[in-house]
């Protein structure tokens, strides 16, 4: 054990003070993960680890997110904070100029997880809102969400994808975990016009925190 | 197939940086475990599945598990584990004399939490297995869970002196489901006028489990070990969209996808006939 405490000194690997020797790629990495506990061996070392701070966790206060822009597409929308509908479904702002955050998630500055804001890509009698741009979106574009405390925080697009409404991976839209980020949803695809009066697919566009 | 990925290489891409985690929650066929360090005053190596997982030098107060992040220990080898019996040894690091060996039973779907802690009175190093509670009765609520891992006879939990939770004797827990709200001066204590953990004004966010281990006594001191486990609560989907006039069927055939068509259409034709002039004049 003094060999690995001397190994992780040597390296002097900081980051809570926690070293991987071996096994799966990056802690919070969810790349090449494989089911059952014999599929790869993980030693963690952990020392140093400021624990009394855990305590802090019970004081964790979010900030809902005020406002979204785009300046790329033209999209800067007020955020309103959401919740679900007694169907199940998230709430939404009624109309497709305002967006809507999923309250019982993420904020822009938690520890972790998706900040999700979404909004209506059009709606009678308002036409068509801003979030109908979303499908021009390119990885690299620049997001930034303003806070209710008025603090700015930057995001780049790492990816967008249009999925099939009964397909849309929501565990992995809504997660708390892994690093923080956002995700932006809105509807598009083809409408159904003779069945429930919806569009079928969601527009997906995740975005990697950069400040 | 509609699913299409417009930029960027979808969920690869958000693994590679880290996004493409799922929520907190257990799925069907696998589970997970949180290991929280409560034992004052001893170092530990945790050794499991005869070496699969390893966690050396785990001090007292840590808490590890899948998707934790800092203060606590993320371990994504915690998550997805196959259901089946997980032999787990515990060694003190100072002297390597084994401080626990006994089969960890994981049924698929659940949510564990292994807890190192002083057995009360005597003290002892004892290993306590707790289901995490991932559901809430009512959209809008959390979930505060305390657990009384520590060497002290029984208490209650309190909030500004209404009690919450209690009795709870060592090795118990008690769960509260209730609004997301924050809970002015909570402490455990034998009763409302004895404070003996102080944990101040404990917030709880929608969707969340706070995840409380009584700590104690460090030299004389109390305090308690905290993780939480989020996503709790997840919709069954967006319907972000009610009047089609975005429509990007082929084919819709009515309503205003149809005059949008038929606009497109003339934009071709416009279009074809000003390539065509184009190729004209250069031929000449």
């Amino acid at each position: 054990m003094s060999r690995s405490k001397g190994l992780a000194r040597t390296i002097g690997f900081t980051m809570a003070s926690l070293l991987l020797l071996s096994g799966c790629s990056a802690l919070g990495s969810s790349e090449v993960r494989e089911r059952g506990v014999s599929a790869r061996d993980t030693k963690i070392v952990l020392s140093n680890v400021e624990t009394v701070s855990t305590l802090e966790l019970l004081q964790q206060k979010t900030t809902p997110p005020a406002r979204v822009r785009m300046p790329d597409l033209g999209i800067d929308m007020r955020v309103e904070a959401h919740g679900i509908e007694g169907d199940g479904y998230m709430s939404l702002p009624e109309s497709p100029f305002v967006a809507g955050w999923y309250a019982y998630g993420s904020a822009p500055d938690s520890r972790t997880g998706a900040t999700v804001i979404a909004a209506h890509v059009d709606s009678l009698p308002e036409g068509i809102g801003p979030f109908a741009g979303l499908r021009e979106s390119r990885e690299g574009m620049a997001i930034t969400v303003t806070d209710d405390a008025g603090e700015v925080h930057d995001y780049r697009v790492v990816s967008v994808e249009r999925i099939d409404k009964d397909e849309v991976p929501l565990d992995r839209v809504f997660t708390a975990t892994g690093d923080p980020h956002l995700v932006l949803m809105t509807c598009g695809g083809e409408y159904d016009w003779r069945g429930a009066g919806q569009y079928l697919d969601n527009y997906i566009v995740t975005a990697e925190k950069v400040a | 197939m509609r699913n299409r990925i417009l930029a960027g290489l979808g969920a690869a891409t958000l693994a590679t940086v880290g996004l493409a985690a799922p929520a907190n929650a257990v799925t069907d066929e696998t589970a997970d475990v949180y290991i929280v360090h409560a034992f004052p005053g001893a170092t530990v190596d945790i050794n499991i599945a005869s070496g699969t997982i390893t966690l050396d030098d785990v001090g007292p107060g840590v808490a590890a598990g899948p998707g934790l992040a800092s203060p606590n220990v993320g371990i994504d080898a915690l998550g997805d584990l196959a259901p089946g019996d997980y032999n787990v040894v515990i060694t003190n690091t100072a002297d390597d004399s084994e401080l626990f060996n006994d089969d960890l039973s994981l049924e698929a779907g659940v949510s564990y939490t292994v807890v190192a802690h002083p057995t009360e009175p005597a003290g002892d190093f004892t290993v306590s297995v707790f289901e995490n509670q991932l559901t809430t009765s009512e959209v809008g609520n959390g979930l505060i869970t305390v657990r009384h891992t520590a060497n002290v006879g029984a208490v209650s939990v309190f909030s500004d002196g209404t009690e919450l939770a209690g009795p709870l004797s060592n090795g118990d827990e008690g769960v509260l489901d209730v609004a997301a709200a924050t809970y002015p001066n909570v402490y455990a204590g034998p009763d409302a006028d004895t404070p003996a953990i102080e944990l101040g004004d404990v917030t709880l966010p929608a969707g969340t489990n706070i995840l409380v281990h009584a700590f104690g006594p460090d030299g004389e001191d109390f305090s308690a070990v905290v993780f939480t486990i989020g996503g709790l609560t997840t919709p069954d989907g967006v319907p972000a969209g009610s009047a089609g006039l975005v429509d990007e069927g082929a084919g819709a055939g009515f309503g205003w996808a149809a005059g949008g068509a038929a606009l497109l259409l003339m934009v071709l034709v416009a279009a074809g006939i000003l390539v065509r002039r184009q190729t004209v004049s250069a031929q000449r």
